[in-house]
């Protein structure tokens, strides 16, 4: 685990053909522009605000002072596909709106361009993430079977539920970029390995 | 209330221990479920602020427990988690002051949309806007408004150069927790800094200012703005009939037990000869209006009759073109005639809202843009 945690003598053995997981880590703690051209994802869909109905739900019957209600749900109804999206993931309606109105965009995007889109090029990019990482931690965890049998069960238990939980994101651009940034912390000083074993 | 399905208790039971407590008041998982999660994140945010150590299970099980207690008792969550997030702002709540309501949230931000664009298509000149919040409470309407029409974010900048709000209140714990929202919301960037400038909390008895002669009504509020015009009198006041608030009635207990009276039911001393209890506000803040020759009057009410009740009472006092919004949003103008809606009052949805237009150039702006809508 320690050789693995330090990054920063391997740096020099990157070579200036492939850094692109490099630049990857790089952008992610700055801006979007710097990202290498083919691994740019699409903009954010939006839509226009008259295609869509809104409703907060638990709408009907008394309301205002009489009761409080605490239910912040918000429902978006596609005018055009009838696509409905429900988010009541916060106190917050507001926030749950924006949530919601990012979902059908994303939906409604998918549809329209299909790989194209920007949800499934995230996708695609996560899960192409997360085989290089699963044959990364075969490959590590054979290596350091080899060296050492007995660490090896518990120790490969561990990854693999990293993993798992990593592979679980997309949705929130924060959480995507904490996540991705966890990553490459181990997946970073790997590479170079890897290169030297191809 | 109907009884709780054993099967819902159960299924509860074998998703949280918490889960069935907070069903007594929540009624549905869903909502409790909702509810466990927001308690839960508040119990661990300052742990998050700390550093990044084992979590401690002990005390932390313990506040959570008694959250969930309180709340099974009926207590609102927002007394208990001691917020309530209103647009973009996030509003402080204490016992002694309503909490704001989803839906008077709904019609404050269409009210904001409202008077940018009238500010901007009726009268290009204009940089000045006036409002006033009669019966403001935790200050929310106030303060959301500001929000709206001056962001905190500089590139949206909004074009009021003088943008003037006064939130009144005969509470002093609400005139306190008002003040408190401001600083809390300017510390958290989720208004602009002018806002303190901008906005002022004051005391003031509604009821017995309408009472007096005009020119003290036109003192008050003109008091240190002659200059301006009254642009928008808003305001959500107590509306609730002693009949609704009874026992039995459609007044929940949760809010029976644990908010101020004073801030729902008018008080029974009828000043005004010939008004129900239930709207003696309401003949306060049109006469208010009126004397003060408010461009634009915009009222929170219970339920369709009141509204009704409101307009007409505003018809026989003034000229003036009066709208009903509902809870989603949608215009039932004066003559009954629905707006936007294929439905009038006949679906299921309350009225929330009488709007009553005095300008002449703003109802002319008005009428054209409800066409414009349509």
């Amino acid at each position: 685990m320690r050789t693995l945690l330090s990054p920063l003598p391997n740096l020099g053995n990157i070579s200036p053909g492939v850094p692109g997981r490099l630049r990857l880590l790089r952008t992610l703690s700055t801006s979007i522009p710097n990202l290498k051209k083919n691994d740019q994802l699409p903009p954010r869909p939006n839509i226009p605000d008259d295609s869509f109905t809104k409703r907060f739900l638990k709408g009907s019957g008394p309301g205002g002072q009489k009761i409080n209600k605490t239910s912040s749900a918000v429902q978006l109804t596609h005018l055009q596909t009838g696509i409905v999206v429900k988010s009541q993931a916060t106190r917050s309606r507001t926030q749950n709106e924006h949530i919601a109105r990012r979902i059908l965009a994303e939906k409604l995007e998918l549809i329209e361009k299909g790989t194209e889109s920007r949800v499934a090029k995230k996708q695609e990019r996560a899960s192409r993430k997360k085989r290089s990482a699963e044959k990364k931690s075969r490959r590590k965890y054979r290596k350091l079977a080899d060296e050492n049998p007995g660490v090896r069960a518990g120790e490969e238990g561990r990854q693999d539920e990293d993993l798992e939980e990593e592979s679980e994101e997309d949705k929130d651009e924060e959480e995507l970029g904490a996540s991705e940034v966890v990553k490459m912390r181990i997946q970073l000083p790997l590479k170079p390995t890897d290169q030297v074993e191809r | 209330m109907p009884r709780l399905p054993p099967v819902l208790i159960s299924q509860a039971a074998r998703l949280d221990r918490h889960l069935p407590l907070l069903l007594r008041e929540c009624r549905d998982l869903n909502s409790a479920r909702n509810e466990l999660r927001w308690m839960q994140e508040a119990v661990d945010e300052p742990q998050r602020e700390g550093s990044i150590g084992t979590r401690s299970a002990g005390p932390h099980d313990h506040a959570l427990a008694s959250f969930v207690k309180r709340r099974a008792r009926g207590e609102p969550i927002q007394y208990i988690l001691g917020t309530q997030p209103f647009g973009e702002l996030d509003i402080k709540c204490r016992p002694g002051v309503l909490i704001p309501r989803p839906e008077t949230e709904v019609y404050t931000t269409e009210l904001a949309r409202i008077i940018q664009k009238v500010q901007v298509e009726a009268e290009a000149t204009s940089k000045h806007c006036y409002i006033v919040d009669f019966c403001t409470g935790t200050g929310c309407i106030a303060l959301l408004l500001h929000s709206l029409l001056k962001p905190p974010t500089p590139q949206q900048h909004g074009k009021f150069r003088q943008l003037r709000i006064r939130g009144f209140d005969i509470s002093q714990h609400a005139l306190r927790l008002s003040a408190e929202n401001t600083h809390h919301n300017l510390e958290l960037r989720a208004l602009h800094k002018d806002a303190v400038q901008d906005i002022c909390f004051e005391h003031l008895d509604l009821l017995a200012l309408a009472q007096q002669p005009k020119e003290k009504i036109i003192t008050t509020l003109y008091h240190k703005y002659e200059a301006q015009p009254l642009d928008l009198i808003v305001s959500n006041p107590p509306y609730i009939s002693p009949q609704q608030y009874k026992p039995g009635g459609s007044t929940t207990k949760s809010v029976r037990k644990f908010e101020p009276k004073l801030a729902l039911v008018p008080p029974d001393s009828l000043l005004f000869d010939g008004v129900d209890q239930a709207d003696q506000f309401y003949a306060a803040l049109i006469r208010i209006a009126v004397a003060s020759r408010a461009r634009l009057l915009v009222v929170e009410v219970g339920d369709t009759e009141q509204a009704l009740r409101v307009r007409d009472m505003c018809r026989a006092h003034q000229e003036a073109w009066i709208e009903i919004w509902k809870d989603d949003n949608t215009v039932v103008s004066d003559t009954g005639v629905p707006f936007d809606s294929r439905q009038g009052f006949e679906d299921r949805i309350d009225a929330r809202v009488v709007a009553m237009w005095f300008d002449p150039e703003w109802i002319k702006w008005r009428k054209q843009s409800l066409v414009r809508r349509n």
